[in-house]
């Protein structure tokens, strides 16, 4: 380095050494700190102080914080050399706002006989984003795991209900052969021989055989219409359940297609469908109010699926979250359009929630609920911004209910 | 006038560039922001920072960057503040023992003294 001479060199130096965003640290093979930057100052006082030790030896602090760096600069032999290249650390800090994981990164350089160049950075936010990315990637591939599950369950299923509905109809196809009209040949033959009977064995016992008749009669087709009621009720459930099941095959099927021509109301009906045994349930009611001719939009049916069970979802969860304190729990949809956009409001009278958990709400990883990934109302979004909209959501407090309002621009 | 002295931003607030100049520790003034108005003689000897330098701008980050973490900008985020505490600064890169007083009065100033310490 050449000599310093001027004032303005000096000031030239110091404003470079002080925008080197990282740490540059020298000691002697004591640790004993010989200069410093103003990014190692900045770096190292917090861990000197929540070390409690003085800021002058830097080996007293790796003593602590990296055992590990110590033991490799003991055994570092050559005059000079690079000792450590590159090396992540993680440590604690105890902070204002309690304690938090630190991650740093270490180069070590030998200059001399008496001379360690430490070399360092805070690299905490870039690690932290990185393990979001990890998580996010490993969500992708549990989601493409959960399809194939899924589709695989749905081709079971499928097979089980087609053969529980043939078996049905089989039933009740039996109970059509029933001996009923043969018990009323012989009440009515009863009926007609009354008076003979009556001569064989005394009134009281040919009117009892008559009464008897009647009531096995009644009895048997009070029986059979209850059969035939249930029966009924059964053919309908498995109708409910194919209908679910041919939606939830078109979404899976569909998931890689193109981009389609879609209508926004029949896939908010199809989210319902399948939300509809949870709602009822919890008799949570349901509105939705669309008008028949919608203008249609380009997109992907299967994600935009994937938003608007989400968005019910949530609204449900929120909706029984907060749980006795409502009287009625209602989530009311309503769609409309102009000439240039169509508007999808969900509105529920859940927990709702306050203004500083509303601005986190869209951020991938943020979460409230105790089993939440934090990539729901993240992932809602990218899709509806894919296909040129706009999501929002908001809440007059906590237990004020949620509206999230979606833009199609067409 | 010491370093130590109770109650001293009052006293800072009031006095001329000139006074604060021949305090034997270092005044530095900033607005809420950060950014410096005052940089006294003291401290530009103490950090090599010429009073030209510092003016005008950022203190936490372009004045003495070191001093930006939990321990001393962050205190500046309470609405009061009168603290002393030990640290460290650099002369170019000469590591340099200081006390440091963070003061942030209610009348839009906040000032960090800075006083040299032996060892």
């Amino acid at each position: 380095m050449s000599k310093i001479s001027t004032e303005d060199q000096v000031q030239k130096m110091l404003s470079i050494i002080y925008q080197i965003p990282i740490g540059l640290v020298e000691t002697d093979l004591d640790g004993n700190i010989v200069e410093m930057n103003a990014k190692s100052i900045q770096l190292l006082m917090p861990l000197f102080f929540s070390n409690k030790l003085p800021p002058t030896n830097l080996h007293q602090l790796l003593e602590i914080l990296a055992p590990e760096i110590r033991s490799m600069v003991k055994s570092f032999i050559p005059q000079n050399g690079n000792v450590i290249n590159q090396l992540r650390l993680e440590f604690p800090l105890n902070g204002n706002e309690g304690t938090k994981t630190l991650s740093y990164v270490f180069s070590i350089d030998k200059l001399g006989e008496n001379s360690l160049m430490y070399i360092f950075n805070d690299i905490t936010e870039f690690y932290q984003k990185e393990k979001l990315l990890d998580q996010v990637s490993q969500e992708k591939a549990i989601e493409q795991n959960k399809f194939e599950i899924a589709s695989g369950v749905l081709h079971d299923v499928g097979n089980a209900v087609v053969g529980f509905a043939s078996y049905i109809t089989q039933i009740k196809r039996t109970m059509e052969n029933n001996d009923i009209a043969t018990l009323e040949n012989l009440k009515g033959f009863v009926e007609k021989n009354q008076a003979s009977l009556s001569n064989a064995l005394g009134e009281k016992k040919s009117m009892a055989i008559t009464e008897l008749l009647g009531g096995v009669i009644i009895n048997q087709k009070d029986n059979l219409d209850y059969v035939k009621k249930c029966m009924a009720d059964q053919v309908n459930i498995i109708g409910h359940v194919q209908e679910i099941l041919n939606i939830q095959r078109q979404y899976v099927k569909g998931r890689h297609t193109e981009r389609a021509t879609i209508n926004i109301r029949s896939v908010i009906n199809d989210a319902v469908a399948m939300l509809s045994g949870a709602l009822e349930k919890n008799n949570i009611v349901f509105n939705f109010d669309s008008p028949a001719n919608l203008p249609q939009i380009k997109g992907d049916r299967t994600k935009l699926m994937q938003v608007f069970l989400n968005l019910l979802k949530n609204a449900s969860e929120s909706i029984l979250n907060r749980g006795d304190k409502i009287d009625l729990k209602e989530i009311s949809v309503s769609v409309s359009a102009d000439s240039d956009k169509i508007i999808v409001s969900i509105k529920d009278n859940g927990s709702g929630f306050d203004q500083k958990t509303g601005a986190s709400l869209f951020n991938r990883g943020y979460t409230t609920k105790s089993e939440g990934t934090g990539l729901g109302l993240a992932n809602c979004k990218s899709i509806i911004e894919s296909h040129h909209g706009e999501i929002t959501l908001a809440s007059e407090g906590v237990d004020r209910g949620a509206l999230v309002t979606i833009f199609f621009n067409l | 006038m010491t370093f130590n002295t109770p109650a001293i931003g009052e006293w800072l607030d009031s006095n001329s560039e000139e006074n604060l100049d021949s305090l034997p520790f270092g005044v530095v003034k900033m607005d809420y922001h950060g950014i410096v108005s005052l940089y006294n003689q003291t401290q530009s000897d103490l950090s090599g920072v010429l009073k030209e330098n510092a003016i005008g701008k950022h203190f936490f980050t372009q004045v003495a960057p070191c001093t930006n973490n939990f321990m001393v900008s962050e205190k500046y985020h309470k609405e009061q503040l009168d603290e002393i505490l030990p640290y460290m600064f650099t002369y170019i890169t000469k590591p340099t023992p200081v006390d440091l007083r963070l003061i942030k009065g209610s009348n839009g100033n906040q000032y960090l003294l800075a006083q040299k310490r032996a060892g």
